[in-house]
């Protein structure tokens, strides 16, 4: 399932994180590529270790923590530091699955990727092409969105950044490892909050049902977490 | 989780079933005792192999499966034929767990028994003691309903009948075997349908909220069930 969250930077940390980035030397994109994925992929990013990118990645880790949709639809238990890039006219990065484990550099941290990540950090009239296109079993999706908002999809997907042909396609992108890792079992846990949300809203916390839905799914999620 | 579920057979269908059975011919418990020493087990049983344990039986689950309270508790997915008993004065079942598999000799049905149902045919009025009672992690429970009503327990349970001190105590008492195996994942399923089954009055069975609720149940059940 493919999840958009809109609003998870606003305007002005887009425009700070844009500014950031632009004071920063990038380098080329394929030094965090696997071996299938470094012949397809053609665009820049921002060193994972340097200043720029730690700073932004820290950043990009608080706006997700305060994002009840995001930890909802996620139930994140490690996410990778958020890596930054950047495709000019001409760059891509062609179809691939993106590596099942991934290390944190210079820790003994192992990432199994669950769900990726992009945050969109420009404005779609900001370019053309550059769309993440998405294949899952229903077909191919598209997805381009607001700078700021971002996609959550299985990292079991195969995915494509279309060639971009004008003006820059900046983003975020990272992995998590989710409490849940079967996607099916997750999307479930979604459904239910989402629902507990909505008639909460609509009966009051306090009411008997939603306390008692509220249980179930503490009790779903103690079943099948992984901590 | 000990349920108790009222008014499965109705009381008319109980009178039926008494002036049957309290003309019959019973036989000494102790040949379905599996195990347990005949110490244990002290109480009078209608053959159950008998033509009329097999009609009755086949009486009370045609009542049985079709009551949404029944099905809710036990998601049953085999069951294995009645057996009625009869408990009089100084009868008694010491404390005991019931055999893990049972085998039908007449019709090579095998289950594994994972809950266990007592469906009381004598009101409460008519006997003293013979309270079932039910162990779990923690608590003790004592149970003695209605003529007509159930209980259904895990039948990993420890449990006993304590002794009889008046009158006689007659039951059906029978063996599951869940959709669902394991018991923490049945409770959590059925505080879910309770949910939705005090939520669809309220809210309306059309209720976007309450078709969600129903995916979900429905999407667990698949998740989870053995069939």
């Amino acid at each position: 399932m493919l999840i958009c969250i809109p609003d998870v930077l606003d305007a002005r940390q887009v425009a700070y994180f844009r500014d950031v980035m632009s004071q920063t030397v990038w380098e080329d994109g394929r030094t965090t590529a696997g071996s299938q994925s470094s012949l397809v992929k053609n665009n820049l990013q921002l060193p994972q270790d340097g200043a720029a990118a730690r700073e932004l990645g820290d950043l990009v880790l608080d706006a997700l923590a305060a994002c009840p949709t995001f930890v909802s639809a996620a139930l994140p238990l490690r996410i990778f530091p958020p890596l930054f890039n950047r495709y000019g006219a001409g760059h891509d990065f062609g179809l691939h699955v993106d590596n099942a484990i991934r290390g944190v550099p210079r820790t003994s941290v192992r990432i199994r990727t669950d769900l990726s990540v992009t945050l969109f950090l420009a404005d779609p009239d900001e370019y053309d092409g550059g769309e993440l296109v998405i294949e899952d079993h229903y077909g191919a999706q598209e997805v381009k969105l607001p700078a700021g908002h971002l996609v959550l999809y299985p990292s079991t997907s195969l995915h494509l950044v279309r060639e971009v042909t004008r003006g820059e396609r900046v983003a975020s992108f990272f992995w998590l490892q989710s409490m849940i890792r079967d996607n099916v079992v997750r999307s479930l846990l979604f459904d239910l909050d989402q629902t507990i949300q909505g008639l909460t809203e609509r009966l009051g916390a306090g009411d008997p049902a939603c306390v008692k839905l509220t249980g179930v799914y503490h009790n779903l999620i103690r079943i099948w977490a992984e901590a | 989780m000990l349920i108790c579920v009222p008014d499965v057979l109705s009381k008319e269908t109980v009178a039926q079933f008494r002036s049957v059975m309290d003309a019959a011919e019973w036989e000494d418990g102790a040949s379905t005792a599996g195990a347990q020493p005949p110490s244990v087990k002290s109480n009078e049983q209608l053959p159950p192999n008998g033509e009329l344990s097999r009609r009755l039986g086949e009486r009370l689950l045609q009542a049985i499966v079709s009551h949404p309270g029944f099905v809710a508790a036990a998601i049953p997915l085999r069951i294995y034929p009645p057996m009625f008993n009869r408990y009089r004065v100084g009868h008694r079942f010491g404390v005991h767990v019931d055999n893990a598999v049972r085998g039908d000799a007449l019709t090579g049905v095998r289950i594994r028994a994972d809950l266990a149902v007592t469906v009381f045919l004598s009101e409460p009025e008519e006997y003293d003691g013979g309270e079932l009672v039910v162990d779990d992690a923690y608590d003790s429970h004592q149970v003695k309903l209605p003529a007509g009503a159930l209980a259904v327990y895990p039948a990993s349970d420890l449990h006993m009948i304590s002794p009889v001190t008046r009158g006689a105590r007659v039951a059906s008492f029978f063996w599951v075997q869940s959709m669902i195996r394991q018991e923490s994942v049945r409770d959590v399923i059925y505080d879910l349908d309770a949910a939705i089954q005090q939520l669809a009055p309220r809210l309306g069975g059309d209720d976007e909220d309450v078709m969600k609720l129903g995916g979900v149940y429905h999407n667990l059940i698949r998740h989870w069930s053995e069939v």
